[in-house]
């Protein structure tokens, strides 16, 4: 629960993901519901997602000891009152406050264990690996002009780091970074796999791409009229203009 | 004769489409206001034909800024404004009943421009209606297949409308 000594900082709060399994529909979409409903409240921003998720959300149809890439990923049971299982429970029905607690708890966990580095590591997405921003990021994802900057850029069309990392100028670091949290999110589709040369070399010749090549956003635009506009509404550094 | 370039500015009546080009146009925004008769908005006029607004490049072009009539039954016009236009901007105002309703008709009657070229979407006054938030705006978008900026912005502070046109521009960048 949010409280004086606890302020939920709203644009500084984490984005964490949830994914559900092994629920029953009603139930697992009523505690989407009461996430988002809970999301003004909790410490941490909760978006769902598919799979790889930073919390596994487990019904009693499902398997919580699931092996595999979610080995380091926390679970909680979800079930009925009479059944607790160890670890991580919340029994039906389902109660806000509690689940906002449970929320808070098992977020800060997941908080400090990224920030011990105890995450499930990240692969760094390609140079030239093309991915597709989904929707417009949750303004927990904005809390800078550099990410609303980054943002627009990857609307219209895939991008890719190198080409983000080039025509916003900033660090690459700053691109990672805002990739991944997107990618946490869901809100990242990658596009086609990058073409590597040394497993190319390897296998043969390989068939054509199957993928079209990406068809221009928009209508090209006369060259250097969007710098004049820039300069007329100030958008130039003196030196630029 | 002078190459011309154009922006436009639409939104439901109230959303600040005159005030948005006033506070970037070099020329006092040209509009086409009669008096309102709907008492569901409180406004003394409303611009019935189009808002309009220039800047002057350096190198004389001009960049032409178009505020859309809002109401639907003036649809007609819309189609003929987005003719070759760079973009477009969507402001929505959060106090009117239905703002996601709004979003919808506006991104349905400029979706091939939107296709096309470049969009942004500001939502208005949302410090006194908080809801429905950005996100929301943005599950909607997603629905409908756009994806392009949404923000809250206030349309009165120029600085905010340049912010507005630089992320426009942002997406023309090849």
């Amino acid at each position: 629960m949010t409280t004086a000594a606890h302020p939920v900082a709203k644009g500084q709060r984490a984005l964490l993901s949830f994914s559900v399994e092994g629920l029953p529909p009603r139930e697992e979409l009523l505690f989407k519901s009461l996430v988002r409903l809970l999301d003004h409240r909790t410490h941490q921003h909760w978006a769902w997602r598919a799979d790889q998720a930073d919390l596994r959300v487990v019904g009693e149809q499902g398997s919580a000891g699931k092996d595999g890439p979610f080995h380091a990923v926390p679970v909680l049971a979800v079930g009925q009152a009479d059944a607790p299982r160890g670890g991580h429970f919340l029994a039906l029905p389902l109660h806000a406050e509690e689940l906002e607690k449970t929320l808070n708890r098992l977020g800060a966990m997941v908080v400090h264990a990224r920030g011990l580095g105890l995450a499930a590591a990240e692969a760094e997405p390609a140079d030239d690996e093309e991915f597709r921003l989904l929707r417009g990021p949750p303004v927990a994802l904005l809390e800078t002009p550099h990410r609303i900057r980054l943002a627009t850029l990857m609307t219209g069309r895939p991008t890719s780091l190198g080409v983000l990392r080039q025509r916003s100028g900033l660090a690459a670091q700053d691109c990672l970074a805002f990739i991944a949290d997107l990618r946490r999110s869901g809100l990242l589709e990658n596009v086609r796999e990058a073409p590597r040369a040394v497993q190319h070399a390897a296998d043969g010749p390989q068939p054509e791409a199957t993928t079209p090549a990406t068809p221009p956003a928009h209508d090209p635009v006369q060259p250097g009229l969007l710098a004049r506009i820039r300069s007329r509404l100030g958008l130039l550094p003196a030196g630029h203009r | 004769m002078t190459v011309e370039h154009k922006i436009l500015f639409t939104g439901a009546m109230g959303a600040g489409k005159t005030t948005a080009i006033g506070a970037v146009s070099e020329i006092p925004p040209v509009s086409t206001d009669v008096r309102n008769t709907d008492t569901s908005v409180a406004k003394a006029t409303t611009t019935v034909g189009l808002d309009y607004g220039e800047l002057t490049l350096d190198n004389g072009e001009k960049l032409r800024l178009y505020g859309t009539p809002g109401q639907m039954r003036f649809d007609f016009m819309w189609r003929i404004l987005a003719r070759g236009a760079l973009g477009v901007v969507v402001l929505i105002d959060n106090s009117r009943p239905d703002p996601l309703a709004d979003l919808d008709v506006y991104l349905d009657g400029f979706a091939e421009l939107i296709a096309q070229t470049a969009c942004v979407v500001a939502v208005g006054r949302m410090e006194a209606h908080p809801q429905p938030d950005i996100d929301a705006y943005a599950r909607r978008m997603q629905a409908k297949g756009v994806v392009c900026p949404v923000l809250a912005a206030n349309v009165t502070d120029p600085l905010q409308v340049v912010q507005l046109l630089e992320l426009l521009l942002l997406q023309l960048e090849a």
